[in-house]
């Protein structure tokens, strides 16, 4: 059974050794590295691009890590960001850049990815009615939205991934749950018992 | 921070929100790609419009300009990347540059004129810049170059002990750092002492380097003077050797025929000496294989005690000990036996020094003791004495544990392995543990992993199962069915003893620890006594040690 990034996704931390083999150029530390971080950086391109074709998730989840690991030589562990943060950093700009672009394709909100149980139904809709909603928020309040309600990132942190001024970041954020908010309302998906 | 503003996650269940996982193959697609992308100076965005390429041209013709009109000579800018070649290329690092072998790996910084550089595998020529200084880490030496020309070779190797035959402990790596100046001045340094390169020497350093006075055997002026020579003149034909390459290349370069063809570099890394120690995995080896077969032929024992004497001189110790042995196969030589020795000796391979030093006429076994001591080989003790008790009276456990640090470090986990095993025998260390059990994770280990594992603490080792099954070792798969591949020990000491399994401190008596099915060595360390015994443990079951060492204190 796949496992599937659920509402908290973070990854293992790498540990130290396995970075400063692949700052230098390890080929296994590079693949260690993309191994301990592929869910997670891929969960918040596949959230940012809710209702993109998904060859494009991959794509930019693969230029993510290549862009990682070109930098890597120059990632300081010691810095401000961790390397989770510095990676969901690149991952956004390159998924807002991706936003961004005229020719997007027709928005799709992916179908169930397979058959559920009658028990599971209800969780189905409201995760499709969640991706919906997610879905037309804009660009940024829906990035704001998903660093801080998947990724667990500090207001802080979605300041600097996002380079807004705090502020912006908490009335962004309350924008976005408010919007969503009507959104399931309207749904009509129940709430939590 | 307030986060209640809207607590959207309290009234909704936002993992409802699925995330379907990566597509297969992500990490190898991104290696690829990262792979082709090195170094990070070169690489080009992937769509470029046109006023952009534009833009970039008329900068460069100012700029190109600018430094012809008024002389502006600009320091190259900063910069750093990464090489793993998968075929020879070239890095320019503005005014020093480097022609990097096929396999080579390197990463690079530029800091101002100094530019630093970590070599861990390959050869690759050097080009430095009057103005630039290049320091070189290349495992087990640092080099240091300045208006030069250089050729480093770093070449490594774990398999020593499938290729030779050699005991565990001198299994460990052999990892050999060579280097060739053509020009300029150079400065090496390896465990604490530093020479200088003349233009057209070469030198090798090893784990342990020697300075080339050293390396005599016997130890005679006679000796020293015939191996300065030898090395010279093999310094000399490298050089003439890389001459002719170049030549043969600028020549190919500038015919016609050739032009726009796939001119094949010479590949350096495959020579014999580096397939026997990489058992002949690389495919370039099996030219040299046949080489076993013929073997059997009747052999020219002066011929393959030439090679050998060549291979020493060349810091090719492990290859050198095989020719030795080959010849000694042919003929018996007492000439050849004390080379033998010595080169034993230099790689480390406690078995093999054993049998040559007894193989030495009594009245000068005490000299070549003396030699092989200074490689950390005592062979004047009695070789029916405990491992242990060896180790306890010679070892350092912090400096097992900073070469155990350099190798793993270093991509070595064997080694490393090795190195920690060594340490936590001198002294137990609860991180060291932790270190060992990475090791052997990384080196796909799964025994020994399994035994580390049982050592942990048990708060963080739901963590350590995330560690080891990145490479490829499931300890949670295990768990269902470690009835049928673990058991118990139990073992009670009086008075109370520490405890050491399979070379490794476990503990104090009384103890229980959980072991893989099978025999081990349990040894009971009762003030400065050691009595070891075996033990058999079977799946599933418990077995009881209890040893009463009252009076023998």
């Amino acid at each position: 059974m796949p496992v599937v990034a659920t509402a908290r996704t973070t990854a293992d931390q790498l540990d130290e050794l396995t970075l400063r083999r692949a700052q230098r150029g390890d080929e296994r530390a590079w693949r260690d590295l993309v191994a301990c971080y592929q869910n997670v950086v891929h969960a918040l391109v596949w959230r940012l691009l809710v209702g993109r074709a998904r060859h494009r998730v991959e794509d930019l989840v693969q230029e993510t890590f290549v862009r990682v690991l070109r930098a890597l030589p120059s990632f300081d562990p010691k810095g401000p960001a961790t390397l989770q943060t510095w990676m969901l950093t690149i991952a956004t700009r390159l998924a807002l850049n991706e936003l961004r672009r005229k020719e997007l394709e027709a928005l799709v909100v992916e179908p169930p990815a397979r058959e559920r149980t009658d028990a599971g139904a209800e969780r189905q809709r409201l995760g499709a009615a969640i991706a919906a909603g997610v879905a037309a928020l804009p660009d940024t309040q829906r990035a704001v939205f998903v660093l801080r309600e998947y990724h667990e990132l500090d207001y802080v942190e979605i300041a600097s991934v996002l380079e807004l001024d705090l502020g912006t970041v908490k009335s962004r954020l309350a924008r976005a749950r408010g919007a969503l908010r009507e959104h399931l309302v309207a749904a009509g998906v129940g709430v939590r018992s | 921070m307030n986060d209640t503003e809207d607590n959207l996650d309290a009234d909704y269940d936002l993992s409802a929100w699925e995330v379907p996982p990566p597509a297969a193959g992500l990490a190898d697609a991104v290696v690829r790609r990262a792979r082709d992308a090195v170094p990070q100076s070169v690489v080009t965005p992937r769509s470029l419009k046109p006023w952009v390429v534009g833009a970039v041209a008329l900068a460069a013709l100012v700029a190109v300009l600018a430094i012809a009109l008024w002389g502006i000579e600009r320091a190259p800018a900063d910069g750093s990347g990464v090489v793993a070649a998968t075929g020879p290329r070239t890095l320019d690092l503005g005014r020093s540059s480097a022609t990097i072998d096929s396999g080579a790996q390197l990463t690079w910084s530029r800091r101002g004129a100094t530019i630093d550089v970590s070599q861990s595998r390959g050869g690759a020529v050097w080009r430095v810049g009057e103005e630039d200084t290049l320091v070189i880490d290349a495992t087990v030496a640092s080099i240091e170059a300045k208006g030069a020309s250089l050729r480093v070779e770093v070449s490594m190797n774990r398999s020593d002990v499938r290729a030779m035959g050699v005991g565990s402990a001198a299994a460990a790596v052999v990892s050999l750092v060579t280097v060739i100046v053509y020009e300029g001045h150079v400065k090496a340094t390896s465990n604490g002492q530093t020479v200088n390169i003349q233009p057209g020497a070469a030198m090798t350093f090893g784990d342990k380097p020697v300075p080339p006075e050293q390396l005599s055997v016997g130890g005679s002026d006679e000796d020293r003077r015939r191996i300065a020579e030898l090395e010279r003149e093999v310094a000399k034909l490298r050089f003439e050797l890389l001459n002719r390459q170049a030549d043969d290349q600028a020549r190919d370069a500038k015919d016609p025929k050739k032009i726009g063809k796939d001119t094949k570099p010479v590949d350096n890394t495959c020579d014999e000496v580096t397939c026997v120690l990489n058992n002949y995995d690389d495919p370039c080896c099996a030219k040299f294989k046949k080489s076993k077969v013929v073997a059997d032929a009747p052999c020219d024992a002066n011929a393959l005690a030439k090679k050998g004497d060549d291979y020493l001189q060349n810091g090719m110790d492990i290859a050198a000990l095989v020719d030795f042995e080959k010849s000694l196969a042919c003929k018996a030589d007492l000439a050849v036996t004390k080379k033998a020795l010595f080169a034993a000796c230099r790689s480390k391979s406690v078995a093999k020094a054993r049998v040559h030093y007894k193989a030495l006429p009594s009245t000068i076994t005490s000299n070549y003791a003396q030699i092989c001591l200074r490689y950390g080989i005592q062979l004047d003790t009695d070789d029916t004495e405990t491992d242990a008790t060896k180790a306890t009276a010679t070892c350092d456990a912090d400096a097992l544990k900073t070469k155990g640090n350099d190798y793993l470090n270093n991509g070595m986990d064997h080694a490393a392995l090795a190195q920690f095993e060594k340490s936590l025998h001198c002294k137990y260390d609860s991180e060291l543990v932790k270190k060992a059990f990475l090791a052997s994770c990384r080196s796909k280990n799964e025994a020994k992993a399994r035994l580390y594992f049982t050592k942990l603490p048990h708060n963080l080792s739901s963590n350590f199962v995330q560690i080891c099954k990145r490479f490829g070792i499931d300890l949670d798969e295990q768990a269902p069915v470690t009835k049928a591949t673990t058991g118990w020990l139990q073992i009670k000491a009086d008075p109370a003893a520490k405890i050491e399994i399979d070379g490794v401190r476990a503990g104090d008596t009384p103890l229980r620890t959980q072991l893989p099915v099978g025999k081990h060595k349990v040894t009971f360390i009762v003030g400065t006594n050691k009595y070891s015994y075996t033990v058999n443990i079977k799946a599933g079951e418990a077995t009881m040690m209890a040893k009463d060492f009252t009076g023998l204190e």
